[in-house]
């Protein structure tokens, strides 16, 4: 379905992406994921030839990118259509010529066109808000907008590029749920760029692990997180920095012991040297709640554990 | 008073060419400005199709016109304008450089706008398959709607500016009235009524933007309802206004002249105003007689008034002395002659000490204008006068006196003040309006006069051929005619004189 081979890109001296070779099959849900600026976006864009790439071979539904002029790769849009990250929708158009927009552009004539949209608008229900503007939909409602009209044109391969990084949890949900659906019902192949990691577990079968340009893991997903969750977790994980030497230890901090100074307490206490490798605030509903991993000296885990013990802080020992 | 009242009946006249030139020049800037205002968008660096090269080359011309001050850019165009017009002059003749002028502006007013569309929609159109044709006319455009209409107001807002600079080339206009009248003839009800017309139109301008602005941008924004009456309300008396102010501005045109029969007996004169316009309608009825129709163009400003001639704009003019017309001629290679002198505003001298020349002391003081043309004018004057001698120079100044007898001590001033001198220097030789600006009567207190003979008399002008024209006869009988004697008596007290 799509096939890469020593794909290289630059910009200016900067490689973006580096020798990249991966196979995409039919009616996958594919994943590729990495920190920001890893490439991600580029490699998608350079799948639709929204973004050039300087060499190597990006073969797709048999043709090779790199003999198609710029109208063979209008035409090959057809096929290959985008979801986007902050919708891209038309603020000027309502639902319906939003939707109607990529079937407009190919000359589609308009009982065609009604009756499509139509479709479309119920497979993401939102029947009812053909005549809306997008200033006056949710950002869950616009995305399912964003998806109907990247459906229009009947792709094989549909892009996501970071499609429900602007979404809460729970839009996001009900947004994954529909790509799924998308991808049983019609059969289309999909590509999501994200830096989500529920998201490549909840739909992806297979995904791809880049970092700076490189491919670092490809597999199937339930494999890959079985298999080696360290290399996953170390390159989108916040543990990544954790020194090797000495015991680490994260400490959790609740409501009531947040603000009491405890590291500065155990050190004096104890007169032991206490680095803080690592530490994280998360909000929980209302509540702040806060994580830190320290990094103390082997001989002292004892009396570490005894103190933290005795002051009720709930801990765990990496 | 009642004098400025009268003239308000031009303020209707001037509203209508107002109005007229705004409206062509919008529509014609729009269309000139887009087609740029598109190139610079497709090309600029992460455009639809960069080039730097086109990109650079089309910013710089467009940056080189914005930068030319519309007046020069009005008379640099005048050859080409009236290869497009038909006439370098009138308000017709206004539209053309008044639509090169603001092409560049509305480009780039036109650019910023397509450049504020999001770039997430620009590539999701590119996603879908459009081609660079159907993302600018079917989405940039359609998204920077609203934005285009708020530019467009500036523009039109921006034109109006510019075409209070009709003026130089007989445009007319509001601005032109104003300036023409207002403030050259010192008409404050003229200047009043004029500066209220043109904010009226502003308000006008701006509040049709804005509703088109509204009406335009209602889907993309949540409007409440209680806004919307009392803007609707807003709007309905704006729209009356503009309707009426059309209305009144055509009524009354159709009952000016300037735009109706069109035979060969027509006679156009170019003038400027003070008092020149003044003494051509005085004598209209002398020319009609002769069965002629007099066509006045005015002028604010008289640097294009000969070339206005030597092209054929207009059939004769009357603004200028001989010294300035033998200059123009030489200058600009004209052929134009001078077939009558008409009036004069008399260079006089003037003294608080003496009351003839014959008791002029030796080692006097002697103010004197300080600007070359009217420094000459008194030199010769005192020269014609016997009391000092000149070389042979056409624009003499202090340097050129070969003979000074009595030792004069000369002392160049600003025309404006030496009225106010006199009570210092022994004598004064001041222009007849700073004179009578001065508190002195020129026919009475001066001890010298410029007699009708001199140079320095206001000639009627035409071309070499046109010298025995039947036109240029009936035109100068006219004007030296006793009807025309009377009305420059009438001017005694402005320091104007018949000439003939």
């Amino acid at each position: 379905m799509i096939y890469l081979k020593n794909v290289n890109k630059y910009y200016g001296k900067t490689k973006v992406l580096d020798n990249i070779s991966f196979e995409i099959n039919n009616k996958d849900i594919f994943g590729i994921v990495g920190h920001s600026g890893a490439g991600k976006s580029t490699l998608l864009r350079c799948l639709n030839g929204l973004e050039e790439f300087d060499d190597g071979e990006i073969n797709i539904l048999g043709k090779n990118l790199k003999d198609l002029s710029s109208k063979d790769i209008r035409i090959l849009r057809k096929d290959v259509s985008m979801v986007f990250q902050y919708f891209n929708l038309m603020e000027r158009s309502n639902v319906f010529e939003n939707i109607a927009f990529p079937l407009k552009i190919w000359g589609y004539d308009k009982t065609f066109i009604n009756n499509r949209v139509l479709e479309l608008l119920e497979i993401i229900e939102l029947k009812d808000k053909i005549n809306e503007y997008p200033k006056n939909l949710s950002g869950g409602q616009k995305q399912r907008i964003g998806i109907a009209r990247a459906l229009a044109l009947n792709p094989k391969i549909l892009l996501c590029d970071e499609a429900t990084s602007a979404l809460d949890p729970k839009t996001t949900k009900s947004i994954l749920e529909l790509l799924l659906k998308i991808n049983y019902d019609m059969g289309i192949t999909i590509v999501m760029v994200t830096h989500q990691m529920e998201v490549v577990k909840s739909i992806c079968n297979r995904m791809l692990l880049l970092d700076k340009g490189k491919v670092q893991t490809i597999g199937n997903t339930d494999k890959l997180f079985l298999e080696s969750p360290n290399s996953i977790k170390l390159l989108l994980g916040e543990e990544e920095t954790l020194p090797l030497s000495g015991i680490n230890i994260k400490l959790f901090f609740s409501d009531e012991n947040s603000e009491k100074s405890i590291i500065t307490q155990m050190s004096r206490t104890l007169n032991i040297d206490i680095s803080i490798v690592w530490g994280k605030l998360e909000k929980f509903r209302s509540n702040v709640l806060g994580s830190l991993v320290i990094n103390i000296d082997e001989n002292d885990m004892e009396n570490v554990m005894k103190f933290l013990n005795k002051n009720n802080i709930h801990c765990e020992v990496l | 008073m009642e004098q400025y009242i009268s003239e308000l009946y031009k303020l209707p006249t001037a509203i209508y060419e107002t109005l007229v030139m705004i409206f062509y020049s919008t529509i014609g800037s729009i269309i000139l400005g887009f087609i740029p205002a598109i190139i610079l968008v497709i090309t600029k660096e992460d455009g639809l199709n960069p080039n730097k090269k086109v990109y650079k080359v089309l910013d710089f011309i467009i940056n080189i016109l914005r930068s030319l001050p519309f007046v020069i850019l009005l008379a640099a165009l005048i050859p080409l304008t009236r290869i497009v017009v038909g006439s370098a002059i009138g308000t017709k003749a206004t539209i053309f450089p008044l639509i090169i002028a603001s092409s560049p502006f509305v480009a780039r007013i036109i650019e910023s706008s397509l450049n504020e569309v999001d770039n997430g929609i620009i590539e999701a159109a590119k996603s879908f398959g459009a081609s660079t044709y159907q993302i600018i006319f079917k989405v940039l455009l359609k998204e920077a709607i609203p934005s285009l209409i708020l530019g467009i107001t500036l523009s039109i807002i921006n034109i109006l500016g510019y075409s209070a600079m009709a003026g130089v080339v007989g445009g007319g206009g509001i601005g032109n009235l104003a300036i023409a009248y207002g403030l050259q003839r010192n008409n404050s009800l003229i200047l009043i009524y004029s500066i209220i017309s043109l904010i009226i139109i502003v308000q006008i301008i701006q509040t049709i933007g804005n509703i088109f602005y509204k009406l335009s941008n209602k889907n993309s924004r949540n409007n409440s309802n209680i806004k919307k009456n009392k803007s609707l309300i807003r709007n309905l008396i704006a729209i009356f206004c503009i309707v009426l102010l059309i209305i009144i501005a055509f009524i009354y045109n159709t009952n000016n002249t300037e735009y109706s029969v069109k035979t060969d007996k027509v006679i156009t004169v170019g003038a400027t105003l003070e008092p020149h316009v003044g003494i051509l309608e005085a004598i209209r009825p002398e020319i009609e007689k002769s069965g002629y129709i007099l066509k006045i163009k005015e002028f604010s400003d008289y640097t294009l008034i000969n070339q206005a001639l030597a092209d054929g704009d207009i059939d004769a003019n009357f603004f200028q002395h001989k010294p300035y017309l033998d200059q123009e001629n030489a200058q600009k290679h004209l052929n134009l002659v001078s077939v009558a002198s008409i009036h004069i505003e008399p260079l006089g001298i003037y003294s608080n000490k003496i009351n003839s020349l014959n008791e002029l002391k030796d080692n006097s003081i002697v103010a004197i204008p300080n600007d070359p043309s009217n420094e000459a004018r008194a030199l010769k004057l005192l020269e014609k006068q016997n009391i000092i001698k000149l070389n042979n120079s056409n624009v003499p100044n202090l340097n050129d006196i070969i003979k000074n007898p009595q030792n004069l001590k000369f002392k160049e001033i600003n025309g404006e003040q030496l009225s106010y001198l006199i009570k210092d220097v022994d004598l004064d030789i001041i222009n007849s309006n700073y004179a009578l600006e001065g508190g002195l009567n020129p026919t009475k207190d001066a001890i010298v006069l410029e007699d009708s003979n001199s140079p320095y008399a206001n000639i009627l002008v035409v071309k070499n051929n046109d010298k025995n024209a039947e036109f240029t006869q009936v035109l100068k009988n006219a004007l030296t005619s006793e009807t025309s004697r009377k009305y420059l008596n009438s001017l005694k007290d402005k320091g104007i004189m018949p000439a003939f």
